[in-house]
């Protein structure tokens, strides 16, 4: 795999070549997963595998390439090929391998103690899982899915420049979707956890997230179209807000893509929204030490009180605007090229309590799920339409289920007219990255239905 | 890829703990993807996947597991390792390989990878030249290339061994239109399963100008209806209605577990009488052909819809089980990172006989839908969304003014029956379509039709 005399051959190659930094980025990873059906182990798959990158820099130009053929690592036809991807670089913003950060964070992400937990008891686990949500009411009818998945993954970076890092870690997920049926009408749930520990993960807490919402829902009709005030679910908002996590990019802004330019220090939201990145979240699962150039990687606030605070860089261009990076250079995996993306991103909690908001609202709905996100929205006017469904809220009460409503607004707009955070902050797996959101209220946007 | 006595040992240690079934994937794959933004080429990233999974089966019961080193011992190793999820003893399965070939359904002329990467840029910069020439309010293209070469060998304990070469190209652009503090966007493109030769007979400079024209239009456009109307949507793409609202419903993977509204209506009448489909992976270089799927079954045209009668359903080896019913040779996967199943290869509504103008004309009040996005479904409820980027008001039989994105909800048993016009001229397009085997290249395509009502998640003009 990527051992010294791997490294050794490709940048002898890459220096006989002429090229002036280059960086070899490794990423491998194990995982277990298990679904059963009817109580029986329905798919079971195991799985060990990696991939290596390799960029350089040649006349300022950087290339990229990878290889997943990890049993004979061809050095000599790696370095081709990137510099064959470099040549035909026309834009000629600066480029940069990075010699690294003065300190890194050292973070809790990597529970050793997690990875030998006998598979008996995850098998039994989740046979017991399936059982239990049937047994649990007469309307829960089967599985439509489900599955635990369990993962170790490591990604080391080494350059030229004389950097060296590396990171492991490690997750546990366990989720379920539930069908339920009454009357001919059919509804389903999901439910999840997920941990650093398959032992931390909580059956209960699945059988809740999973039927708490299906079995209120049944029986949900189609609302008349209105313009009302709408109550998202702090989960539900998450999802929606990191389908936007592409206006912060100074990519984008830079490329004219983010209606975010020239907006620093300017008011784009309601005074309560308060919006982090946070890397370093405990527990968080885009939770990492350095980015994907092994730059540092720290907090910050992207929006406080309303006001944009900074943009997210990497190295390219954090140097065109004069700024330090941010640490926020991204790679989706190695067969990605460097961009630039959050990490743990979330919505601070306001100071309302759940009740509080809906007792607000006279007249509206209360949104538990949207649905369409990656088709149903344009990130570069800010429009969405979205599917989704929830409850009207009549005279401060949540009342009827209602479903077939699309809901749809624009996003800036929306920002501005957040009117109430709730004190429930919850994380989500659901969106683009680790997301959090506490319970939102907006003054008004379009439902649509009958 | 591997020689057939390494096949052989490996499918032997994949049954050696009474697994009825066993199966080898190996996927070598040259992966090239260049993105241009003002006119500039950003990014070009080449690299080569490599992998093998294995797959068993005792009764209802899989195992998968994969690997990037194909030498015996470890194919092997993992192929023991991964039986002894299944416990019993070997049943001592005999099988002989023979070793299918491709007929050379879906050939490349000019494989990519022989094409120079300067002359992949020279195309890109035709589209997005051609896109910014538009206006001067086009403030921004992306054009994004991409080109893969798939090589698979499938054989598995019941005799099959079938190797195939597949090729994707596809370029795609996108222009963003600014006028004071409005942004908007517009995306064309054009993909197949071919070679390079592709771009012989499309035009890429007309698919910049195209996504400019829908980038400028929208930056006019109002507010989409909010509420139940008649809606005409057009061809080629359009197509993603029946993909959502009834495709997935009638793959196994949702049937085979009653998880989908259409379980258990085969013989029924599911859809308007003008209504009939296909998923058919034989279309010679299409977006969503193959010669053999992912399991080595040769790809067929699979009748799923005659005259609004449910005729068929898409099945793969694990799901025949569960439901008794024959494979249908469209099982699919993205790569060897996944097990396969049931999926859509290239899936069709096909063309009727009214003229596109009839629709209109007909229509008091309603949305035509000239491009669409993208969508979901929820197979278990039927409810589906998908998305319209470019639509304008039809008012007293004619297409007046453009209206924004909105999103268009239904559920699939109800919509199949509300298609009262299908259009005459048919038009495929391509697609990405993500599920549990991962995102596969997904055609799908239609004439024109006319649904008489449908959700539109619109805005009401304030």
């Amino acid at each position: 795999m990527l051992n010294e005399q791997v490294i050794k051959d490709i940048f002898d190659s890459g220096e006989n070549k002429g090229v002036s930094a280059q960086e070899l980025y490794y990423q491998s990873s194990k995982e277990v997963n298990i679904s059963v059906f009817q109580g029986e182990i329905d798919k079971y798959s195991i799985s060990e595998d990696g991939g290596l990158s390799y960029r350089a820099i040649k006349d300022g130009k950087m290339g990229y390439t990878y290889t997943e053929r990890l049993d004979n690592v061809d050095g000599e036809r790696l370095v081709s090929e990137a510099l064959e991807n470099a040549k035909i670089i026309e834009a000629d913003d600066p480029m940069f391998i990075y010699s690294g950060s003065k300190a890194y964070a050292s973070l809790n992400i990597f529970n050793e103690a997690a990875t030998d937990r006998p598979m008996a008891d995850k098998i039994a686990f989740m046979l017991s899982l399936e059982e239990s949500l049937l047994a649990r009411d007469p309307r829960v009818k089967r599985l439509a899915g489900n599955s635990l998945n369990e993962g170790i993954s490591e990604k080391i970076i080494v350059n030229s420049e004389g950097l060296r890092l590396s990171e492991k870690s490690n997750y546990c997920l366990v989720y379920v979707s539930v069908v339920v049926e009454a009357d001919g009408d059919v509804r389903t749930g999901l439910g999840y956890d997920v941990a650093d520990d398959f032992e931390k993960i909580s059956k209960d807490k699945i059988i809740d997230m999973a039927l708490s919402e299906a079995l209120s829902m049944l029986g949900a009709k189609p609302m008349k179209s209105k313009e009302c005030p709408v109550v998202m679910k702090n989960t539900t908002f998450a999802q929606l807000m990191s389908a936007f996590n592409g206006l912060y990019s100074a990519e984008r802004i830079h490329k004219g893509l983010s209606k975010f330019k020239n907006k620093i220090e300017t008011q784009v939201a309601s005074e309560y929204v308060n919006i982090y990145d946070d890397p370093h979240l405990e527990k968080g699962l885009a939770t990492t030490a350095f980015d994907a150039e092994g730059v540092a990687t720290y907090k910050k606030a992207l929006i406080q009180k309303g006001v944009l605070k900074t943009y997210l860089y990497d190295l390219k261009t954090a140097n065109i605007d004069g700024v330090a990076p941010t640490g926020n250079a991204s790679k989706g995996s190695y067969k990605g090229t460097v961009g630039i993306a959050p990490s743990n991103v979330y919505l601070g909690s306001g100071e309302h309590t759940f009740d509080q908001i809906i007792q607000s609202v006279e007249d509206g709905v209360y949104l538990v799920n949207v649905t369409g996100l990656h088709a149903g929205l344009n990130t570069i006017s800010g429009d969405f339409s979205l599917e989704c469904y929830g409850y009207v809220i009549r005279d401060g009460k949540i009342s009827e289920p209602t479903t077939q409503i699309t809901v749809s607004g624009n996003y800036f707009e929306l920002l501005m007219a957040i009117e109430m955070l709730g004190d429930d902050l919850t994380f989500t797996i659901l969106g683009s990255g680790y997301v959090g959101a506490p319970t939102v209220k907006v003054k008004a946007l379009s439902i649509s239905g009958i | 890829m591997l020689n057939k006595k390494v096949i052989e040992e490996v499918l032997y240690a994949a049954l050696s703990t009474g697994g009825d079934f066993a199966e080898i994937f190996v996927e070598d794959r040259l992966n090239t993807s260049i993105e241009m933004m003002q006119h500039k080429v950003e990014r070009a990233l080449s690299g080569r996947d490599f992998g093998i999974g294995i797959r068993i089966f005792k009764g209802f019961n899989s195992v998968y597991t994969y690997t990037n080193f194909s030498d015996r011992g470890q194919l092997i190793k993992i192929a023991k390792e991964a039986a002894v999820a299944l416990e019993g003893v070997p049943q001592n399965m005999r099988f002989d390989l023979v070793l299918r070939k491709p007929e050379s359904l879906h050939l490349a002329k000019v494989k990519p990878q022989d094409v120079s990467k300067s002359t992949k840029v020279e195309l890109m910069r035709k589209a997005s030249r051609s896109s910014g020439d538009v206006s001067n309010k086009i403030n921004q293209v992306i054009v994004n290339y991409m080109d893969y070469n798939q090589r698979v060998l499938i054989a598995n304990s019941e005799g099959v061994w079938a190797e195939d070469d597949r090729y994707r190209t596809r370029l795609m652009v996108s222009a963003v239109a600014e006028s004071g503090e409005k942004m908007e966007s517009g995306r064309a493109g054009k993909g197949a399963g071919s070679g390079f030769e592709l771009y012989d007979r499309i035009d890429v400079a007309g698919l910049g100008r195209e996504a400019s024209r829908i980038a400028l239009t929208m930056l006019d456009a109002g507010s989409a209806p909010s509420g139940k109307f008649p809606v005409v949507l057009d061809n080629a793409f359009g197509g993603v209605i029946f993909h959502e609202a009834c495709g997935h419903g009638l793959e196994a993977t949702a049937v085979a577990k009653g998880n989908s509204v259409f379980a258990g209506k085969m013989g029924e009448k599911i859809a308007s009488s003008i209504v009939s489909a296909v998923d058919d992976g034989t279309i010679p270089n299409e977006w969503g052909s193959a010669s053999f799927d992912d399991e080595g079954t040769p790809t067929r045209r699979n009748l799923l819809i005659n005259e609004g009668v449910l005729t068929g359903y898409m099945i793969d080896k694990l799901n025949a089980r569960r439901m008794k019913m024959p494979i249908t040779g469209s099982s699919r996967r993205q790569s060897y990172q996944y097990a396969p199943t049931s999926r859509m290869t290239n899936t069709y509504i096909l063309g009727g006989n009214t003229a596109f103008e009839d629709m209109i004309s007909s229509t008091n009040y309603g949305l035509y839908a000239k491009n669409l996005g993208g969508g979901s479904v929820n197979p278990a409820t039927g409810e589906f969304n998908f998305s319209v980027q470019e639509g304008y008001l039809i008012e007293d039989g004619k297409i007046t003014k453009p209206v924004k994105g909105a999103t268009l909800i239904g559920t699939g048993l109800e919509i199949l029956n509300k298609i009262e016009m299908v259009g005459d001229n048919f038009e495929s397009s391509e697609g990405m379509c993500g599920s549990v085997s991962g995102s596969i290249p997904a055609g799908l395509g239609q004439p024109p039709l006319k649904v008489s009502e449908i959700t539109i998640g619109g805005r009401e003009d304030a």
